[in-house]
C-alpha cells in the first residue's frame, strides 16, 4: 500500500490521479503498459549502446547523484540487515541468560532478597528481549521496506531519465541524418555529384542519364530533407518537452523523497524512542530495586 | 553522560568510543573516594618507569644488611598491624556495603600498569599497587607465585583466583608488549586488583606475613620466595599442621598419606548423618550446582559480548553511511526546496548521530558485560575450582583420620588375638606336657611346632610391607610391627609377648596420631567451613554487585540512546 501511495503521488504529478480514484484503474494501467511495451522497448533495445552526445549539466548531476543515492541506500539496507541479524543473536543470548539466571535464582532461593533481585533482573531481561525483538522486527520489515521503496523510486527516476535520453537520442540521430542529407543535396546541387567519381562513371556506362538521375536524386533528397526537418523539429520539441517534464518530475521527486524520508526517519526515531523510553522506565525500576536490596 | 556531549561534535571516529572508555576507566580508578588520610595525591599521567626506578634503587640499601632482616620483619608486621587497626573499622563496614560503593572503593588499588624496569634492569610489565599510601610494583609472575605460595601456606583457605596465564606458545612467539597488548594488560590490572582485594578481605591472608611482604616495596619478591616461611614449607601438606604448615610437628610426619580417595567411604559418611559431614556435603553440592549454572552463564556472557561488539561495529558503519547520506541525499538542487533539503540533511545527520551514540554505548555496554558478567563469572568459576581443591584437601585429611582409626582398630584386634592365642597356647601346652610324658613322638612334634614359626616369620617378612601399605608408608610403623599379620598361634610365646608390647607401643603412638588428626580435622573443618561460608556470602554479594552494575549500565545505555533519538526526532520533525 505504501508503495502504491508513493507511486500514486508520482502519477498525481502526471495528472492521472483521476484514474487512481476511478474504478477502471486496471484498464488504464494495462493500456499504459501496452503502450510502453510496443513502442518504447524496441527503442531501448536499439539505443542500448548509444550515448547521448550533448547533455545539460543538470542531467549529469542528477545521474551522478542518483547513482550515489542508490549506492548509499543499498549499503544502508545491507547494514540494517546485518544489524538485524546481530540483534537476533543477542536476543537468543539474552534468552539463554534468562535461563541461567533463573537457575541461579532457584539456587539462591534461601536468600529472599537476592532471589527477588535476580527475579527482577530476569524479568527485565525478558522485557528487553521482547521489545528488542519488536524493534528489530520493525526495522526488518517496515523500515527496510521504506528503504527498498526509496531504492525503487530512485530506479524509476533513473528509468525516466533514460527515457528522456532516448528521446534526445532520437532527436540527435534525426538531426544528424538531416545534416547528412542536406550536405548530400548541396553537393549534388554544386554539380560534383556525390563526389564519387567511379560511381558516376559506372552510371554513365550503364547508360543512365546523369542529369536525370541527379535531378531525381535532388528531388528525392529535397523531400527527404523536408520531411526530416519536420521530424527533427518535432522530435526536438518532444525532447525539449520531455526534458522540461523530467526536470519538473525531478523536482517532484525531490519533494516526495524528502517527505518520505522524513516520514520513515521519524517513525524509525519514534520506534526507537518508544523502545528506549519504555526500557529506561523498566530498568530504572530494576536498578532502584537492586539498589535498595 | 558527558562522554556523549563530547561526541556530538565529533564525527564517527572509530576510536572515540574506546578512548572514551579508557579515559573514563582511568578516571574511575583514580577519582574513587579514598578512605585513608595518608594517601598522597598522585598524578594520573605519572609514568610507571619513574616509580620503577625508585623502587629498584630503594631496596638495595636495605638488602645489604641481612642481619637486620628479622628485626625488620617483625617491625614491618608491627607496622602493618598498626595500620591494620586503623583500617579494620572502616573496612568491616565497607565489606558488607561493597555492593553499593562498587569498584570505586577498594582497600588495595592497582593504580597503573605498564612497562617498568625491574631490579635487575630488565624491562617487564609491572602493576603498580597502592596500599595504604605505599606503592609497590609487581609483575604478573610474582602475583602467580604469591598465589601458589598462599595455596600451600593456607591449605584450608580458599585463595582468590588470578587471571589465567597467557598461553605459553603465544608468549614465546609474541611476548607481552606494553603498547600492543593494552587490553590484556588492562584486563590483568583489573583482575589482579580484584585478587588483591579479595585476599585482603580474608583475614587469614590479610594477616599473613607473605601477603604483607608482597605489598611492601622493601622486599624483593624473589628473596621472599627463597626465605622462610615459603622455603621451609613441607613437601606434603597432609603431613603438617593444616592451619600452619610451617610449624614443625614431628607427629604429623607419622601420619599416613592416602594415595587416592575412596569415594565409598565418602558415601558411608553421608549415611552416618554426621552434622559437619552433611554441611560439607551441602557445600559440595552447592558448589557443583553453582558451577553448572556459571559455566553456561560465562559462555552466554562471552557470546553476548562478542555479538554486541559486532553489533556496535555494524552500527558505527551504519552511522558512517548515514553521515554520507546526509551529505548526498538530493539528486538535484532545486532552489525552492533548498531549505527543506538542508533540514533533511540535518535530520539525517542527527539520525546518524543517534546511531553513532548507539554504537558508542553498545561498545561501552559490551565492555561492561565483559567486566561485570564475563570476568566475574569466570572468577566465580575459578573460585569454585579453588574451593573444590580445598575440599579435596579436607577429604584427604579425612582419609588420614579413618586410616589411623582403622589401623588402631586393627592393632587392637591383633593384641586381643595374640593374647587369646597366648591363652590357647598355654592351655595347649599344658595338655601337651601331659601327653609328652606319655609319648616321645608328641614331644618331638611339639618341638617342631615351637621352631617352625620363626622360619615362617622370615619367609613372610617381605610380604608385609606391601600388605600394610594403606595404613602407613613412613617406615617407622612398618618396622614397629613386623610380624603382625602372621597367624598368632604360629608364633612362639616370646614373640607374642614381644609383639604385644610393640603393638601397645604402636597403639600409643597411633592414639597420639589419632588425637592429632582428630584435632586437625576439627581445625580443618572449622576453618574450611568458615572459608566456604565466606565464599557463599561473597558470591551473594557479587551477584548483587554484578546485577546492580549491569542494571545501572543498561539504564545509562538506554538513556543515552533514548536521548540521542529524541534529538534526532526533533530535527526530523522540523523538516
Amino acid at each position: 500500500m505504501r508503495r502504491l501511495l508513493s507511486h500514486s503521488e508520482l502519477s498525481k504529478s502526471r495528472i492521472v490521479d483521476t484514474f487512481l480514484t476511478s474504478s477502471d484503474w486496471d484498464i488504464y494501467r494495462r493500456s499504459l503498459t501496452g503502450q510502453i511495451s510496443t513502442s518504447e522497448v524496441s527503442d531501448v533495445l536499439i539505443n542500448a549502446f548509444k550515448h547521448v552526445n550533448r547533455q545539460r549539466d543538470e542531467f549529469v548531476e542528477i545521474k551522478e547523484k542518483s547513482e550515489k543515492l542508490d549506492h548509499n541506500l543499498s549499503h544502508l539496507d545491507k547494514l540494517f540487515h546485518k544489524s538485524v541479524k546481530r540483534v537476533d543473536l543477542i536476543g537468543q543470548n539474552l534468552k539463554k541468560l534468562q535461563v541461567s539466571l533463573s537457575g541461579l535464582q532457584e539456587l539462591c532461593c534461601d536468600e529472599k532478597e537476592l532471589s527477588s533481585g535476580i527475579k527482577a533482573f530476569t524479568d527485565g531481561t525478558m522485557h528487553l528481549t521482547d521489545s528488542l525483538n519488536d524493534l528489530n522486527k520493525y526495522v526488518d520489515y517496515e523500515y527496510d521496506v521504506d528503504i527498498k521503496d526509496m531504492i525503487n523510486y530512485i530506479e524509476a527516476l533513473r528509468q525516466l531519465i533514460r527515457l528522456k535520453d532516448q528521446k534526445q537520442i532520437d532527436y540527435e540521430e534525426l538531426s544528424e541524418y538531416l545534416t547528412r542529407s542536406i550536405n548530400e543535396k548541396n553537393n549534388l546541387l554544386s554539380g560534383y555529384g556525390s563526389g564519387n567519381y567511379f560511381k558516376s562513371k559506372l552510371e554513365e556506362l550503364a547508360g543512365i542519364n546523369q542529369e536525370m538521375a541527379r535531378r531525381d536524386k535532388i528531388a528525392k533528397l529535397e523531400t527527404r530533407v523536408q520531411s526530416l526537418t519536420d521530424e527533427v523539429e518535432k522530435s526536438k520539441q518532444v525532447a525539449d518537452e520531455f526534458e522540461k517534464e523530467v526536470l519538473r518530475e525531478v523536482e517532484q521527486f525531490e519533494h516526495i523523497k524528502t517527505l518520505e524520508l522524513k516520514d520513515s526517519l521519524a517513525s524509525l526515531a519514534q520506534k526507537h524512542i518508544d523502545f528506549y523510553d519504555d526500557m529506561v522506565d523498566k530498568w530504572s525500576k530494576i536498578e532502584q530495586r537492586l539498589e535498595s536490596a | 553522560m558527558n562522554i556523549f556531549d563530547g561526541s556530538d561534535e565529533e564525527d564517527n571516529n572509530p576510536f572515540s568510543g574506546t578512548t572514551h572508555l579508557y579515559a573514563s576507566g582511568i578516571a574511575a580508578v583514580t577519582d574513587g573516594p579514598d578512605d585513608y588520610d595518608f594517601t598522597e595525591p598522585f598524578n594520573n599521567s605519572e609514568i610507571n618507569e619513574n616509580s620503577g626506578k625508585n623502587l629498584s634503587h630503594e631496596p638495595i640499601q636495605e638488602i645489604d644488611e641481612p642481619a637486620e632482616e628479622i628485626d625488620d620483619d617483625s617491625l614491618q608486621t608491627w607496622k602493618f598491624a598498626s595500620t591494620e587497626l586503623s583500617r579494620t573499622s572502616a573496612f568491616d563496614t565497607s565489606y558488607t556495603k561493597i555492593a553499593d560503593q562498587g569498584a570505586k572503593f577498594e582497600a588495595i588499588r592497582i593504580v597503573d600498569a605498564g612497562q617498568y624496569r625491574d631490579i635487575y634492569g630488565k624491562y617487564a610489565i609491572g602493576y603498580k599497587i597502592e596500599f595504604g599510601g605505599i606503592k609497590v610494583t609487581r609483575r604478573y609472575s610474582e602475583f602467580d607465585t604469591l598465589r601458589q605460595s598462599l595455596c600451600r601456606l593456607l591449605p584450608t583457605i580458599i585463595i582468590p583466583p588470578i587471571p589465567s596465564k597467557h598461553p605459553i606458545i603465544k608468549y614465546l612467539f609474541n611476548p607481552l608488549h606494553a603498547k600492543k597488548d593494552i587490553r590484556t594488560i588492562e584486563r590483568r590490572q583489573r583482575l589482579l586488583s580484584r585478587f588483591l582485594n579479595n585476599c585482603h578481605k580474608v583475614k587469614e591472608i590479610r594477616d599473613h606475613v607473605v601477603f604483607q611482604k608482597f605489598l611492601n616495596p622493601e622486599y624483593y619478591w624473589k628473596e621472599v620466595l627463597n626465605s622462610p616461611p615459603i622455603s621451609i614449607l613441607p613437601m606434603n601438606n597432609l603431613l603438617a599442621p593444616p592451619l600452619n604448615p610451617t610449624k614443625p610437628s614431628p607427629i604429623h610426619l607419622l601420619l599416613p598419606t592416602p594415595a587416592s580417595l575412596t569415594m565409598r567411604r565418602h558415601e558411608e559418611l553421608m549415611e552416618s548423618n554426621d552434622e559437619s559431614e552433611l554441611r560439607f556435603f551441602e557445600h559440595d553440592s552447592c558448589l557443583l550446582k553453582y558451577k553448572e549454572i556459571l559455566q553456561p552463564l560465562n559462555k552466554t556472557g562471552r557470546n553476548i559480548r562478542s555479538n554486541v561488539q559486532t553489533y556496535s561495529a555494524v552500527l558505527s558503519e551504519l552511522g558512517a553511511y548515514f553521515n554520507a547520506f546526509s551529505l548526498e541525499n538530493s539528486v538535484f538542487q532545486v532552489h525552492t526546496l533548498l531549505e527543506q533539503v538542508n533540514r533533511l540533511s540535518i535530520g539525517i545527520e542527527k539520525t546518524g548521530q543517534a546511531i553513532d551514540v548507539n554504537y558508542v554505548s553498545a561498545e561501552m555496554f559490551s565492555e561492561t558485560i565483559m567486566t561485570a558478567l564475563e570476568e566475574r563469572s569466570k572468577e566465580m568459576l575459578q573460585f569454585i575450582q579453588e574451593a573444590q581443591r580445598v575440599l579435596r584437601f579436607r577429604n584427604f585429611k579425612q582419609e588420614q583420620y579413618y586410616t589411623v582409626e582403622a589401623t588402631i582398630e586393627k592393632r587392637k584386634d591383633r593384641i586381643t588375638q595374640l593374647k587369646e592365642a597366648d591363652k590357647q597356647a598355654s592351655r595347649l601346652e599344658e595338655a601337651l606336657k601331659l601327653n609328652a610324658e606319655e609319648s616321645p613322638t608328641v614331644a618331638q612334634a611339639m618341638e617342631s611346632i615351637t621352631k617352625s614359626p620363626s622360619n615362617r616369620k622370615l619367609t613372610e617378612e617381605p610380604k608385609l610391607g606391601t600388605f600394610r601399605s594403606p595404613s602407613s608408608r613412613n617406615g617407622r610403623s612398618t618396622s614397629d610391627s613386623l610380624a603382625s599379620d602372621v597367624e598368632p598361634h604360629l608364633l612362639t610365646q616370646d614373640e607374642r609377648v614381644f609383639q604385644v608390647k610393640k603393638l601397645e607401643k604402636e597403639i600409643e603412638k597411633l592414639n597420639e596420631c589419632f588425637k592429632l588428626i582428630e584435632k586437625d580435622l576439627k581445625q580443618v573443618n572449622e576453618s574450611m567451613d568458615n572459608s566456604l561460608n565466606n565464599l557463599e556470602t561473597y558470591f551473594h554479594d557479587s551477584w548483587y554487585t554484578i546485577l546492580h552494575e549491569l542494571a545501572h549500565n543498561v539504564v545509562s545505555w538506554l538513556k543515552d540512546c533514548s536521548e540521542s533519538w529524541k534529538n534526532a526526532k526533533q530535527s526530523i520533525s522540523s523538516i
